[in-house]
């Protein structure tokens, strides 16, 4: 249990300095604004209590607000993509049958129900983050392309970040 | 009895859910509302060594473009001294026009975004090198920014590139000025609007700072006019401007302090 905890806090750590170090220095344009950090929410164990995952998930949320100068448009964006969670999951897997502390990742759910939920989930964060961002549906054109845009970067990112790190995670 | 529990326990969630929801609207409202407040920004004394840190490294990446920025500015300084030494041909003894009273705090962009709707840059000087909010910051290709907020050792800037800032413009050649705003779209472009429409407008137009602004010196580059039309609704021009600065690889910047400025807004309040 213990254990568990520190790896997953050496994860937080380790996502947050990517999105920060890493994936924010990614200026191609204005229209252009990938993440990394929903990586932690949408890997979680599939059995954490929603209490739970709603306070992590503000914690991720606001960290990268501090750095990023945003006030708490991540932090609001990620809590509402965490509140789908449980709903998107269950569209995928039996989440009461799995043993605890599974992960949703890609083992579990094979590629193609995998690049659903994440894809899913993660228009869900983009979706709130730009609306609230740009403090509405105004100049709907441009929103739909930074929103669009920018979840292809964000699912390319998060497919290859666990390509990447699906060994170490096979014990 | 499960069952019950069960229930309590889901809304115990909802509770949460909502309860946090509400804390991130106050955030991002408070945020946007009150700009002096550094608690929990990037001005922090931590986050922003931490942000340091990181421009100290990316720098690298950067520095061939830096570096001819400013030999090009060198340049530039270098033909105004030798016009002014040796042809006289200068505004310092026109005795039409006050000479400015500036004073220039160079400062390094320690944090940057071009992809936000309100983009913000974070500078590693701050209140300890005089500097306040409201002071407008150029760089050696036009302008920047105007401070928002100030700790001890950093200020937070909004970028020309923030829906929210509004800086007056005026058109080089004949003086007419309108309000430079930024839609979001492009962080090369910047739009210029209500231009009087008996103003003479032509694509190539140089649009510099107004000397009305006690936030920026005036004559500062902002861009050139790439397109212009006229707005249906009030008649004014809406011009496209090019933007000289190049958001993307700022560095080196300089905030502006007008000495004057006090003793101007005193009169102007009266």
């Amino acid at each position: 249990m213990t254990e568990g905890i520190f790896r997953y806090l050496f994860r937080f750590i380790l996502i947050i300095a990517a999105q920060i170090l890493l994936v924010s220095e990614l200026e191609v344009s204005s229209y252009f604004h990938p993440f990394i950090y929903p990586y932690f929410i949408l890997f979680l164990p599939a059995s954490t209590p929603l209490t739970t995952l709603y306070i992590l998930s503000f914690i991720t949320g606001f960290a990268v607000d501090i750095f990023e100068s945003t006030g708490g448009i991540h932090a609001s964006a990620l809590l509402f993509m965490a509140f789908f969670r449980a709903k998107v999951l269950n569209l995928f897997v039996s989440v009461e049958d799995l043993p605890e502390f599974t992960e949703p990742d890609l083992k579990l759910l094979g590629f193609n129900r995998f690049l659903v939920y994440s894809a899913i989930m993660i228009y869900i964060h983009h979706i709130f983050f730009f609306v609230i961002e740009n403090g509405g549906v105004s100049s709907l054109l441009t929103l739909l392309i930074r929103i669009i845009l920018s979840g292809i970067v964000t699912l390319v990112l998060i497919l290859s970040t666990q390509v990447l790190f699906k060994p170490n995670k096979q014990k | 009895m499960q069952n019950l529990l069960n229930f309590l326990s889901n809304q115990r969630a909802i509770i949460l859910f909502v309860g946090l929801q509400i804390l991130c609207f106050v955030l991002i409202s408070r945020h946007n509302k009150f700009h002096q407040s550094v608690a929990f920004n990037a001005t922090n004394n931590l986050i922003g060594s931490i942000l340091s840190a990181k421009s100290e490294v990316t720098e690298y990446f950067n520095l061939l473009k830096e570096n001819r920025h400013l030999v090009e500015e060198n340049a530039n300084l270098r033909a105004k001294i030798i016009d002014e030494i040796f042809f006289k041909k200068d505004s310092l003894n026109d005795s039409l026009w006050a000479i400015p009273n500036i004073q220039y705090i160079p400062a390094v962009v320690v944090d940057n975004s071009v992809n936000l709707m309100h983009n913000l840059i974070l500078i590693n000087v701050g209140e300890n090198q005089g500097v306040k909010p409201d002071m407008g910051i150029i760089s050696s290709n036009g302008i920047v920014g105007i401070v928002k907020s100030v700790s001890p050792r950093f200020s937070l800037a909004m970028s020309v590139l923030n829906r929210d800032t509004k800086i007056t413009a005026e058109l080089k050649s004949s003086g007419h000025f309108g309000t430079l705003e930024w839609n979001g779209k492009s962080e090369k472009f910047a739009q210029l609007l209500h231009i009087p429409n008996h103003a003479e407008l032509n694509i190539g137009d140089t649009v510099v700072t107004s000397a009305f602004s006690s936030i920026f010196p005036p004559n500062i580059l902002i861009g050139t006019v790439t397109a212009y039309k006229v707005d249906p609704g009030d008649g004014y021009y809406n011009a496209e401007i090019k933007l000289s600065t190049d958001f993307k690889s700022l560095r080196y910047v300089y905030i502006v302090n007008d000495l004057d400025r006090e003793e101007k807004e005193g009169l102007l309040q009266n």
